[in-house]
C-alpha cells in the first residue's frame, strides 16, 4: 500500500500568546503558526512465493494428493516473502480442517466406495485420520533447513498449538522489508503414516488450510530525528536466548 | 488468494509505542496468508475373478463339490486376480487353512462303507496327502510359471512366493487395471492308504494376500495419484 496516503493532520498549534478572554472582544496584534506533519502507517503483508519466484495461490502443493498409500510423503519448499512496508518479527503456522471437510472412505458419499473391499469399509473420524498424517516443517537459509515443527495434522489443528516461529532460523531472525524485501525458503513435508492400516482407505480431506500468521515488531518510542520509515522496514529479530543445558 | 491482501489498514491506532494495557486485547499489524490442499487416501482392493471376468469368486473358489475322491484324482481352478482398487498392488500371496477335520472311522455316516483298514488320522496326516500346486500367467497365458508346490499341510504353515512374479509387470496396477491368471491344483495323492478312507475336511480357506508398494517420496508438482495407481515392479 502506498506510503503516500496520507493522513493530514491538522495540528493547529495556537501560537503562543493567545488568549481567549472571556467576554468582550478586543483587538490586538497577534500571529498565528501552522507547522504541518503527515502520518501515515505501514503494512504488514507476507507473502507465500514459489522457488520460482511465482506466488502462491490457493493451493500449497500443486500436485494433487490423492490416492496415497500409507508410507508416502509429499514435501515442497517455497518462500516467505516480505511484501509490505514493515518488517515482519514472526511467522507461525497451523494447519487447520474441519469436520465438514472430511469424508471417510466407508461414506456411499465417498468416490471411491466402490473401490473398497467391503471387510475394509470401516468407518472413523477426521480426527483419526487426521493422525495419521504427519507435517513436517523446517526453515533456515543454508541447507539442511532446520527442523521448527513435527508432529501430526491432529494436533497441529488444535487451537493451543502452532509450529513456532518460523524466521527463527534466518540471519536476521524475521523478515524485514528493507533494504530489499527479504524471502527466506521453508519446507513442509506431509507423510501419511506408514503404520496406518485399512481402516482409512479411501479417507480423505477435502481441505487442509495451512494458514501462515505473520506479526509486526513491538512499537518503538523514537525521538524526532530519526529515520522512522527506514527503521520500521529493516528492523530485524533478536535470537531467543539460549536453551538451559 | 490476492497477492494484494491487504490488512485493513486501522490506522486508527495511532499512538506511538503501542501501550499493552492490562487485560484488554491487543491490536497489532498482523497478517494471514491461508494456503489449502486436499488430501486423500488411495484404496488397495484385490478381487478374484472367473476366467471370463465377468463373475466375482465370493465364498467358494472352487465351484464342484470336492467330495467322494479317490487318490490319484487331481481338481484344477483356473480364475484371475484382479486389482479392483485405486493403488497398485505390489505381490499376492497365497496361504491355505484347513479347518473342520473329520476322521472317516469316525464318521457315523460312513458306518458299513468303508473298507476294513480305515484307521484314524490327524488333520495334518490328511493334509499331507492333498498336494496343492499353483501356477501363474498373464491373461493372455504369456509367462506361465509354477509359482508353487507342495502340500496342503505345508501351505498351512507359509506363504507361497508372488503370484505376479513371472507375469508382464510383476505386479496388479490399477492404471490400467491389471489382472493376471492363477491356475490352482489339488491332488489327491496316489499313494494315500486306505487309511484315509472318508476322511474330510470342511473347509480349505485360501487366502490371498495382497500388498501396496512401499511408500515413496514425492516432490510438489509429481502425479502423485496416478504415480500410485500405475506403479509397478517393471517401471
Amino acid at each position: 500500500m502506498s506510503l503516500k496516503a496520507k493522513l493530514t493532520m491538522g495540528i493547529l498549534s495556537a501560537a503562543a500568546g493567545i488568549s481567549l478572554i472571556s467576554g468582550g472582544t478586543y483587538a490586538s496584534f497577534t500571529d498565528v503558526e501552522q507547522a504541518q506533519a503527515s502520518y501515515a502507517a505501514g503494512t504488514l503483508n507476507l507473502e507465500l512465493k514459489n522457488v520460482t519466484g511465482k506466488t502462491i495461490g490457493t493451493d500449497l502443493f500443486s500436485s494433487t494428493l490423492g490416492n496415497l498409500k500409507p508410507g508416502d510423503s509429499v514435501e515442497k519448499t517455497f518462500a516467505l516473502v516480505n511484501s509490505g512496508t514493515l518488517s515482519i518479527r514472526d511467522v507461525f503456522l497451523k494447519a487447520t480442517y474441519s469436520e465438514e471437510d472430511y469424508v471417510d472412505g466407508a461414506d456411499p458419499a465417498s468416490a471411491v466406495y466402490e473401490k473398497i473391499d467391503e471387510k475394509h469399509k470401516i468407518r472413523n473420524s477426521a480426527d483419526d485420520f487426521a493422525d495419521q498424517i504427519t507435517i513436517e516443517v523446517s526453515s533456515g537459509e543454508i541447507l539442511p533447513l532446520k527442523l521448527v515443527w513435527k508432529g501430526t495434522l491432529k494436533e497441529l489443528h488444535k487451537d493451543s498449538v502452532d509450529t513456532g516461529d518460523l524466521t527463527d532460523n534466518f540471519y536476521n531472525y524475521g523478515l524485514p522489508a528493507l533494504p530489499l524485501a527479504d524471502a527466506d525458503p521453508v519446507h513442509v513435508k506431509l507423510t501419511f503414516k506408514p503404520t496406518a492400516d485399512n481402516q482409512y482407505q479411501g479417507d480423505a480431506l477435502k481441505k487442509i488450510n495451512f494458514q501462515f500468521f505473520a506479526t509486526q515488531h513491538l512499537g518503538t518510542n523514537f525521538n524526532d530525528g530519526e529515520d522512522i520509515e527506514w527503521y520500521n522496514g529493516a528492523q530485524h529479530d533478536v535470537p531467543k536466548p539460549p536453551v538451559r543445558p | 488468494m490476492s497477492l494484494k491482501k491487504a490488512l485493513g489498514m486501522g490506522v486508527a491506532s495511532a499512538a506511538l509505542g503501542i501501550s499493552l494495557i492490562g487485560g484488554g486485547t491487543f491490536a497489532a499489524f498482523t497478517d494471514t496468508e491461508t494456503v489449502s490442499n486436499s488430501y486423500a487416501a488411495g484404496t488397495l482392493n484385490l478381487e478374484l475373478k472367473t476366467i471370463d471376468n465377468r463373475g466375482t469368486i465370493a465364498s467358494n473358489l472352487f465351484t464342484s463339490t470336492l467330495a467322494n475322491f479317490k487318490p490319484g484324482d487331481t481338481i484344477t481352478k483356473t480364475f484371475l486376480v484382479a486389482n479392483a482398487g485405486t493403488l497398485s498392488i505390489k505381490d499376492v500371496k497365497v496361504q491355505a487353512k484347513y479347518e473342520g477335520y473329520l476322521d472317516g472311522s469316525k464318521n457315523g455316516d460312513l458306518e458299513g462303507k468303508l473298507g476294513a483298514s480305515a484307521a484314524e488320522n490327524s488333520a495334518a496326516d490328511f493334509a499331507s496327502q492333498i498336494k496343492v500346486e499353483i501356477t501363474s500367467s498373464d491373461v493372455n497365458d504369456r509367462h506361465l510359471q509354477p509359482v508353487w508346490s507342495g502340500t496342503l499341510e505345508d501351505l498351512q504353515k507359509l506363504w507361497t512366493d508372488d503370484l505376479t512374479k513371472n507375469t508382464d509387470n510383476n505386479s496388479l496396477p490399477a492404471i490400467p487395471a491389471d489382472r493376471d491368471k492363477v491356475r490352482i491344483k489339488l491332488t489327491f495323492d496316489e499313494q494315500a492308504g486306505n487309511t484315509f478312507q472318508g476322511d474330510k475336511f470342511e473347509n480349505i480357506k485360501f487366502q490371498f494376500y495382497a500388498t501396496q508398494f512401499s511408500g515413496k517420496n514425492f516432490n510438489d508438482g509429481d502425479n502423485v495419484s496416478e504415480f500410485n495407481a500405475r506403479q509397478t515392479e517393471s517401471n
